[in-house]
């Protein structure tokens, strides 16, 4: 669906520099820390930027050339860009159906009800709740083969988070076909979505791994000094010097908790692997 | 580009009030104006012009990383302004052509009816000149400081017509009077359409190639 090959871009002292794949059907996160390098990467692919090397092709097509009818394939939401705040819904149903040829204005007003968007209220008097469940029906209106979504759940309280990841799950099991990526700095969003995730970190992919392998298999462990230096240091990841000891993350928890029963461990989760794999030291 | 225009559409309705006060003034204008066909060409360049509101609307909710995204080219959108400009220039001219021929009526004037309508057509391609100088400088540098850049164009503009109109009055009075009277209106009306045809055509290809390199 998307592959991205050695893209490359540069702003002054950020260089972006990145390689991903995207396949039909999957669910693929992009997670990183606020500056990492997801919405670059995510405006390469809609051609809203100029890469300075590499290629992005998207559904086969080099990513610069990309029409107007290859873009009625995808829905698209940013957390900081949308329609203009002085139009009501109103307005946004008769640009989209204006727009895309297989927009379903009863399912969106429904959807709108069901959100309790009011149709003809300005879209400057919603809440932020507000504002990101309308942008995430927006690109959830007309049939979209691929989600592009950047930060979809930015700014918003737990209860709105989980509404609107619950409106992509709903969208997504529709049709098993559909495709989304999905960047986020709130990394739990995406550990009940994504089928892989990509970790980038200052413009480059420092990790890729499925989300079964990174609940299943990957852990922290917090180890005393002495338990330290006589652990097998095979399989650890990262370490990181603690004040009580070291933090060390692995991706074979199993032969930690066989050979090291007493080794104090959390199970793997992406925030970890985000505060592990982009501190600064 | 159907979704833009409409999108534009819908923002301009914004400023109803505005629309109002600018139908009771052109009224005012045809009834206590020698030349009713002024009114005519102020509404509709007010028009053309205030259409290129929605830019600001554009940039002001930082859009353009979103619009860019939906099934629409930045060609499209370049193209979308002039239309739209166009259409909204024409609605206007329209609209007053109606209030002025009404008026012209009431007042008795059906003399100078038809020189008037005839002054009134030439307003249409000015219409179109003065947003196609606009829209490729607002595209550039955006609506607010593009609109500060044409400010100063056209100071210096009206600077040098001024100066022109101090040093050469004896001549460009003999000009203009021996042009009046050697060119039909007709004939001044199709060089205005050519004119503006030309500087549109330009003013698009120059927007293309701005918005082609432009990254949102």
């Amino acid at each position: 669906m998307i592959e991205i090959k050695d893209l490359s871009k540069n702003y002054g002292d950020f260089h972006l520099n990145i390689s991903l794949r995207i396949e039909e059907g999957r669910v693929t996160g992009l997670v990183g820390r606020n500056g990492a390098g997801k919405s670059t990467a995510i405006k390469s692919i809609l051609g809203l930027i100029k890469p300075d090397g590499g290629s992005v092709t998207v559904m086969g097509k080099d990513s610069a050339r990309l029409t107007a009818a290859d873009k009625e394939n995808f829905g698209v939401a940013f957390s900081d860009s949308g329609f203009s705040t002085y139009l009501t819904i109103r307005d946004v149903v008769l640009i989209l159906e204006n727009m895309y040829k297989d927009f379903d204005k009863a399912a969106f007003l429904d959807a709108c009800k069901k959100c309790r968007l009011p149709e003809d209220k300005r879209l400057k008097d919603f809440s932020t709740g507000m504002k990101a469940r309308l942008r995430v029906l927006i690109a959830c209106s007309h049939r979209a083969k691929l989600l592009i979504l950047d930060e979809p759940t930015a700014g918003l309280d737990v209860v709105a988070r989980n509404e609107v990841l619950d409106m992509l799950r709903n969208y997504l099991a529709e049709d098993p076909g559909r495709s989304m990526l999905i960047s986020s700095h709130i990394s739990s969003d995406l550990e009940g979505l994504c089928d892989d995730i990509y970790m980038i970190h200052n413009g480059k992919i420092v990790l890729h791994e499925e989300t079964d392998v990174i609940v299943s298999e990957y852990a922290l462990l917090k180890l005393t000094p002495a338990l330290y230096e006589t652990i097998d240091k095979k399989y650890l990841l990262v370490t990181r010097k603690e004040p009580f000891g070291y933090s060390c993350l692995t991706n074979q928890r199993r032969y930690y908790a066989e050979n090291y029963p007493n080794v104090v461990m959390e199970a793997g989760n992406v925030d970890d692997l985000i505060i592990m794999l982009s501190k600064e030291e | 580009m159907k979704g833009l225009l409409v999108k534009d559409f819908c923002l301009l309705r914004q400023r109803i009030k505005f629309f109002i006060l600018l139908f009771l003034l052109t009224i005012f204008m045809t009834f206590s104006m020698d030349s009713a066909s002024f009114a005519v060409g102020w509404v509709s360049m007010l028009m053309a012009i205030l259409s290129l509101s929605t830019l600001s609307y554009d940039e002001y909710d930082n859009c353009m990383p979103f619009l860019m995204s939906l099934p629409a080219s930045p060609r499209d959108y370049a193209l979308e302004k002039y239309c739209f400009s166009f259409l909204c220039g024409l609605a206007g001219w329209i609209v007053a052509v109606v209030m002025m021929l009404l008026t012209l009526i009431v007042q008795g004037k059906t003399g100078v009816l038809v020189e008037e309508l005839l002054g009134s057509f030439m307003i249409i391609p000015v219409a179109l000149i003065l947003p196609a100088c606009c829209i490729p400088v607002e595209l550039k540098w955006g609506a607010e400081k593009g609109r500060m850049y044409l400010l100063v164009v056209y100071g210096i503009f009206f600077a040098l017509l001024g100066i022109a109109y101090r040093f050469l009055p004896k001549m460009s009075g003999t000009f203009f009077a021996k042009l009046d009277a050697a060119v039909k209106p007709q004939t001044v009306l199709i060089l205005l359409i050519i004119l503006a045809v030309l500087i549109t055509a330009v003013s698009v290809m120059i927007s293309f190639r701005i918005v082609d390199k432009k990254e949102y």
